[in-house]
């Protein structure tokens, strides 16, 4: 009670703790380094594929609620063991054989997703083709991570890909990729533009927080100073997430 | 040092106000809401934009490198206005030729994926948004010369309302439109006619109505508060109709179209009459017109027709505009700065525009991914993209159609409250000016 208290009584402590929850949940988002292509059923288009803890190999596909036909073919040089399925309603097709399987099915406005789980023994590689409504969509195939696509119509998994993908940091994955891109092609522009915010900032602090100060002149030089560091560190993070 | 500090007070007295320039304190106040405004501008300048930003500049383009004038024959003002600064523009920033495919690719889609995944989008988006940026400026200090003389701390209210106006710096740097162009010289106007120069004052509002089709709006109210004898109606008639005129007349010679029937038969016009009354077979009536029309009666009807009153039922009419028709984000825009001169006296009309804001940004989603998150697909063209946008969310769990809308019916009543606030306001301004007068006598 008293803190709830004293921040009715605060009025900046609302606006930094929810600040502070927000800042949170992104530091929470970029550090979960799960190999899961969260979807959501019913909204997302597209195949996810994923490893989960018991080392099985998951296959969901999901439409946002219209009638899409979701067709795969997969082959491996290993065997497939355990093959499960889920959701799958009575016109979903599936055809299973120890090296290979492959499954029609289709989803529509009531049936949001289906999926397939299996194991793989014993294999160098897992060679899969998928196609929605019969075209091949590589933009909408999601392997371990939100548009981790495949080059290729067929494309391969290898036994430790989920396990490499979780060594790519945060910076490579989207949105983040090309905004850095963007920005280090630019770095001199981006150099300014945070120059330029970080002076109008200082400008602010100079008028307001500084005003009462005693030694003014020394905090503006501060001020500089980190807006300097802060400038040129983010160049060489730019310099760095783009591969140098 | 002394002649340059006094300088620049004459500079200050001309553009920001004499009132604040000579108060050291509200000088001071005035410079850390200008740097505010401008640092949350700049944050959004480089960043978000709509489609529309990129059609506009394609025009332009297509004016520029093929000399085709008539590009947008219906906007033939705000075209030239874009091609020119787009010269200026490529003249001073070599790179934009680099664009040149890109802005004359007829292929909308394609264009606007190879616009969005360029290296150079961020600078681009900023040199674009940079005219809007100058037209928001100029605005904000024609502003501080229109409302509420000697009155220090109303202008400086205003300042920062507009400053930190989540509806300007929307439509101007997320949803990046043009409409602060005509607004800036309808502004002028009222300007003019604040200062009692009637023809001047009609004649730049037709220039608006050149520019955009909105001011029309206003513009019999103008010519009612301006018109001091009978002849003066017809002449303001003839004037303010003048620009429409002339740009139907330019058209139809250049370019053998008729600007006036494009505009009445694109879908434009009938936002105007969007929400209406069905009767019997074909007769029906349209709700914004039957409202307009007795606006414009009542405002024939005041007897002391102040400026106070001129800006109220110029913020009624866009306001009842957006809250009885079919309207873009943008056209909020045009309710603005009269809105604000109502909140320089009643704060709450400030946050009344933050309501507004908040459920308009709701009713946008049901306008597709082109309003929603293609408006941040310049940080990553293929994420934004590929990421489900908000009405396959909705549509999971309810009728997007339903939900956009009973935020859309919300909207529409907090724009009626604001009108109805404006009318009493107005009310207390007649009893005001009838206790003055008693008073007097």
């Amino acid at each position: 009670m008293k803190i709830l208290k004293r921040i009715k009584e605060n009025k900046k402590t609302i606006p930094r703790l929810l600040l502070l929850a927000i800042s949170a949940i992104i530091i929470m988002l970029l550090a979960t380094s799960c190999t899961r292509a969260l979807f959501l059923p019913g909204v997302s288009l597209g195949y996810f594929i994923w490893e989960d803890d018991n080392g099985k190999i998951n296959i969901s596909w999901s439409s946002d609620r219209k009638k899409v036909n979701f067709t795969g073919l997969l082959s491996t040089d290993g065997v497939f063991d355990d093959i499960e399925k889920s959701s799958f309603e009575e016109d979903d097709k599936i055809i299973i054989s120890e090296k290979t399987f492959s499954f029609d099915c289709m989803l529509n406005e009531e049936d949001f997703t289906d999926s397939i789980s299996f194991d793989c023994m014993d294999y160098s590689y897992i060679e899969v083709s998928l196609k929605i409504d019969g075209n091949a969509d590589l933009n909408r195939i999601n392997i371990g991570k939100f548009l981790n696509s495949p080059q290729e119509d067929n494309f391969r998994i290898s036994p430790d890909y989920f396990k490499d993908l979780k060594t790519i940091p945060w910076f490579r994955n989207h949105p983040f990729v090309e905004f850095f891109k963007k920005l280090y092609s630019n770095k001199y522009l981006t150099f300014f533009y945070i120059l330029l915010l970080g002076v109008v900032l200082i400008e602010i602090l100079r008028i307001t927080k500084f005003r009462p100060v005693k030694r003014k002149g020394l905090s503006i030089l501060i001020s500089y100073m980190v807006l300097l560091i802060i400038d040129f560190g983010f160049l060489v993070f730019l310099w760095y997430v783009n591969g140098h | 040092m002394s002649k340059a500090k006094s300088f620049f007070k004459k500079v200050g007295c001309i553009f920001i106000s004499p009132e604040i320039t000579n108060d050291g304190r509200s000088l001071n106040l005035f410079y850390k809401y200008f740097l505010g405004g401008i640092f949350v501008r700049l944050l959004f300048m480089p960043f978000f934009f709509q489609r529309d930003l990129l059609s506009t500049y394609q025009r332009a383009a297509d004016t520029v490198f093929n000399g085709n004038i008539g590009s947008d024959f219906q906007q033939l003002i705000t075209n030239i206005i874009h091609s020119v600064y787009f010269l200026l523009s490529k003249t001073l920033f070599p790179f934009i030729n680099s664009y040149k495919d890109i802005l004359l690719n007829q292929d909308t889609w394609v264009s606007w994926v190879e616009f969005v995944k360029s290296d150079n989008i961020f600078l681009i988006l900023a040199v674009f948004k940079f005219l809007y940026f100058l037209f928001d400026i100029a605005c904000i200090f024609v502003i501080m010369r229109l409302f509420y003389d000697g009155d220090a701390r109303k202008k400086l209210r205003i300042f920062k309302y507009w400053m930190f106006n989540p509806i300007v710096i929307f439509v101007l740097y997320l949803f990046a439109r043009h409409d602060i162009i005509g607004l800036f010289v309808t502004l002028l106007a009222f300007l003019l006619a604040k200062k009692k120069r009637k023809y001047w004052a009609v004649l730049v509002l037709a220039i608006a109505v050149a520019i955009r089709f909105f001011p029309i709006m206003v513009l019999p109210i103008l010519i009612i508060y301006l018109a001091e004898k009978k002849k003066d109606y017809i002449i303001m008639l003839a004037i303010g109709l003048s620009g429409l005129v002339a740009i139907e007349a330019v058209s139809y010679v250049a370019f053998g179209k008729s600007v006036i029937f494009s505009l009445l038969n694109a879908e434009h016009f009938n936002y105007i009459i969007s929400s209406k009354l069905e009767l019997i077979v074909h007769d029906r009536i349209f709700i914004f017109l039957v409202v307009y029309t007795v606006l414009i009666l009542s405002f024939i009807k005041l007897k002391n027709k102040s400026f106070d009153f001129l800006m109220s039922y110029c913020a009624m009419v866009y306001l009842l505009y957006v809250a009885l028709s079919y309207f873009h984000p943008q056209y909020l825009l045009w309710s603005v700065p009269f809105v604000l001169y109502i909140a320089g006296r009643q704060k709450n009309m400030y946050y009344f525009q933050w309501v507004q804001f908040a459920f308009l940004a709701i009713v946008f989603i049901y306008w597709g991914d082109l309003i929603t998150k293609f408006l941040f697909a310049s940080f990553d063209h293929r994420f934004f993209i590929y990421l489900p946008g908000p009405i396959p969310l909705i549509n999971r769990f309810y009728d997007p159609a339903k939900f956009v809308n009973i935020f859309r019916s919300i909207f529409t009543g907090v724009s009626l409250w604001m009108v109805y606030l404006i009318y009493l306001y107005n009310k207390k301004i007649t009893r005001e000016n009838e206790l003055a007068d008693k008073t007097g006598l």
